[in-house]
């Protein structure tokens, strides 16, 4: 079943179009991402779905209903999270969650809310001295709290650290599970792989791929990456001529090989390393991802 | 319902729990009045022409007699005192027109004392010595008891059988035409206060509607706007609160004025409270109106700032009418303050208005719809 449908959509701010065409569609009970760097268009997106916004142009329909003509009828059915949204600063988060359960028709209790996201120790604090981190669950913790059947979530982690990271796609992982469909905007790649069961990758406002995130590497990549980080081989251009590697890419801090067989590259650098005079002490093996992808697709990549 | 007194719980927290909040828009307006009050009840009164520091004590004689004439002998000691001995009828007369502040009432009983002072003793009686004493001139009433007491003393040598009844007006009782002595336009305090009321009724207004660009800045009106809550509930419960906090503001301020300062008080307070409401709306629709033309809260201030020095200095809400030149009240018709506080004059202390009450009901009405207008037009949610 299809809960959320975006055909077309399209908003100009001035001249610029920042989102341009875009169609999507997320079932119920999937957590939906959308990949891309900052200003392709995903908080856009985000906000017209969410009936924050209106679009110029398009068809959105959540919940079988268009957001922009009943934004009650679809607010009431949604939980949002907006990206840097602050919350009243002298509350305090069990004050917050209270304050926003009570918009809602069907709210999810305030103590469980809070015992997702960690925030019991600090139901009684007041939100300015919250942590970046904590602030960022408190504002997840508003979106979960409304027991919607679809909770929106623009950049979840940003700000957050790897630990704090990996608990909080842990409470999205219960949502799921809970049978609630996630849609969730973000920059991080990993986010995209390791949470998403579908991706749908941005830039310029238009979805340039869109699949599960291992339809989108196999799509692209039969290949394996070799990643060398030795200053001595940037712009080295005899690895152009490796017969094994099908593409390099030169990225700031690293050069990328591509190539479908391994064991030759690796001895053809051998050899290589070798005539340039200078001994090969440090390279990864790693297999495609998603940022391989978009990198492939739009020649820049996501994350700086 | 719920939602919107959630919502209006929530920002009440959010204002009584800022120390920033509380001192402007509770703690300065009180230290203002008092800082008025004291300062103005202090002049000089300019109506009596009085040029020295002297303070006008008149002195009722109810019997032409040896004691009185002793007591009103030691008040015209006191170099500050400017005696004069009047008949009763005169003295609370000028009382209640505000010629002097003070008014000592001899009785005829006084003249029996040296012998009498013994009966009373013993029944347990005293004489009562009526004293009239306008509320800002209470300082006097050390002097007036020590002259007492140190009369009483010398010619009886013993113990106080006098006992003061202390008045702070003159009431009808006490058989005179009284007016409260709203027409005669002498008390400053009248004047000043209520334009005080009227200015942090205007900086409630104009200021308080920058939280409005805070919430806009932080997103949280954008996070509220994603909320099934109707986006305009959340400005009205705004507005409510500053309403309500007006209120508090108007009633401090009429409070201290009235029993500290003698502030006159001329209407119902269902009256003062339709005033300070029309001000409140008005300026609270200016200050929303001023917000659409700023980005930032910084920017807001700056343009509050402006707005408020221009309308506190020109607007003659710090002096008497009788002060202020010529050139000066014709900038004062511009200042849509000089209004709401001529109003509020009249409204508070029965002063007769400047522009007629038609005139600053009609400018305020029309400043709120203007302003509400404007507001509407331009209003952006971020």
């Amino acid at each position: 079943m299809t809960v959320i449908e975006v055909k077309n959509l399209t908003k100009k701010y001035g001249n610029l179009k920042a989102v341009d065409g875009l169609s999507l569609s997320v079932a119920k009970g999937e957590i939906f991402g959308m990949l891309g760097p900052n200003g392709a268009g995903k908080s856009t997106t985000f906000e017209i779905i969410t009936g924050i916004l209106r679009r110029d142009a398009g068809d959105v329909k959540v919940l079988g209903v268009d957001p922009e003509k009943q934004p009650a009828a679809v607010k009431t059915r949604i939980g949002v999270q907006l990206q840097a949204a602050q919350t009243f600063s002298k509350l305090t988060v069990e004050e917050t969650l209270k304050l926003f359960a009570g918009f809602y028709p069907n709210p999810l209790p305030v103590e469980e809310t809070m015992a997702r996201l960690d925030l019991l120790e600090k139901k009684n604090s007041r939100v300015e001295t919250l942590s970046g981190g904590q602030r960022q669950r408190l504002a997840v913790a508003i979106a979960i709290i409304s027991n919607g059947e679809i909770i929106f979530l623009d950049e979840p982690t940003v700000g957050l650290d790897p630990q704090a990271r990996r608990n909080l796609w842990g409470a999205i992982l219960e949502l799921k599970d809970a049978g609630k469909t996630v849609f969730l905007t973000t920059h991080f790649m990993e986010e995209a792989q390791n949470l998403c069961d579908r991706v749908a990758i941005i830039d310029y406002g238009r979805v340039v791929a869109l699949g599960t995130p291992q339809e989108l590497i196999s799509a692209h990549f039969q290949e394996m990456s070799l990643e060398l980080v030795q200053p001595e081989l940037r712009n080295e251009p005899k690895l152009r001529e490796l017969t094994s590697v099908t593409e390099v890419v030169q990225l700031n801090d690293h050069t990328v090989l591509r190539t479908p067989n391994l064991t030759a590259t690796i001895q053809e650098l051998s050899a290589l390393v070798n005539t340039l005079g200078i001994k090969l002490d440090d390279f990864r093996i790693r297999q495609a991802n998603l940022e391989d992808v978009f990198l492939k697709l739009t020649g820049r990549r996501i994350s700086q | 319902m719920k939602a919107f007194f959630q919502l209006l719980t929530a920002n009440m927290k959010e204002i009584f729990r800022d120390r920033m909040q509380l001192w402007w828009f509770i703690l300065f307006p009180v230290l203002f009045v008092t800082g008025f009050g004291v300062v103005y009840s202090g002049v000089v009164n300019p109506a009596a022409g009085d040029e020295t520091m002297k303070f006008e004590v008149s002195i009722v004689n109810e019997e032409e007699g040896a004691f009185a004439a002793a007591i009103t002998g030691a008040f015209m000691e006191v170099p500050e005192f400017a005696v004069q001995t009047r008949r009763k009828k005169e003295a609370l007369q000028e009382f209640a027109e505000g010629k002097t502040g003070l008014v000592l009432i001899l009785p005829a009983e006084l003249e029996a004392l040296p012998v009498a002072a013994g009966d009373l003793i013993k029944e347990n009686r005293k004489i009562e010595i009526p004293v009239y004493c306008r509320p800002d001139k209470m300082f006097l009433m050390y002097g007036v008891n020590k002259i007492l007491s140190g009369a009483e003393k010398e010619v009886l040598g013993q113990p106080s059988v006098m006992e003061i009844k202390l008045n702070t007006a003159v009431t009808h009782e006490d058989g005179l035409d009284i007016n409260g002595g709203n027409d005669t336009g002498f008390n400053t305090i009248d004047y000043i206060l209520p334009g005080v009321l009227a200015m942090t009724i205007m900086q409630l207004g104009l200021f308080g509607s920058i939280r409005v660009l805070a919430l806009r800045v932080t997103r949280i009106l954008k996070l509220l706007g994603a909320t099934p809550l109707p986006r305009g509930m959340y400005l009205a419960g705004e507005i409510l609160i500053r309403v309500g906090l007006s209120f508090i503001q108007a009633l401090i301020v009429i409070v201290i004025g009235h029993y500290w300062f003698g502030l006159t008080l001329a209407n119902n307070w269902l009256y003062i409270a339709g005033w300070v409401l029309l001000g409140t709306a008005a300026f609270v629709s200016m200050g929303y109106m001023f917000t659409t033309f700023a980005k930032t809260v910084e920017s807001g201030n700056a343009i509050m700032q402006l707005a408020q020095l221009l309308m506190m200095f020109l607007s003659g809400i710090f002096m008497p009418l009788d002060f202020i030149p010529g050139y000066l009240r014709a900038v004062m018709r511009f200042m849509p303050l000089s209004y709401l506080a001529d109003g509020m004059r009249y409204a508070i202390a029965g002063n007769p208005s400047l522009y007629g009450i038609t005139t600053d009901l009609a400018v305020l009405l029309g400043l709120t719809i203007l302003c509400l207008i404007i507001t509407v037009k331009r209003f952006r949610w971020e």
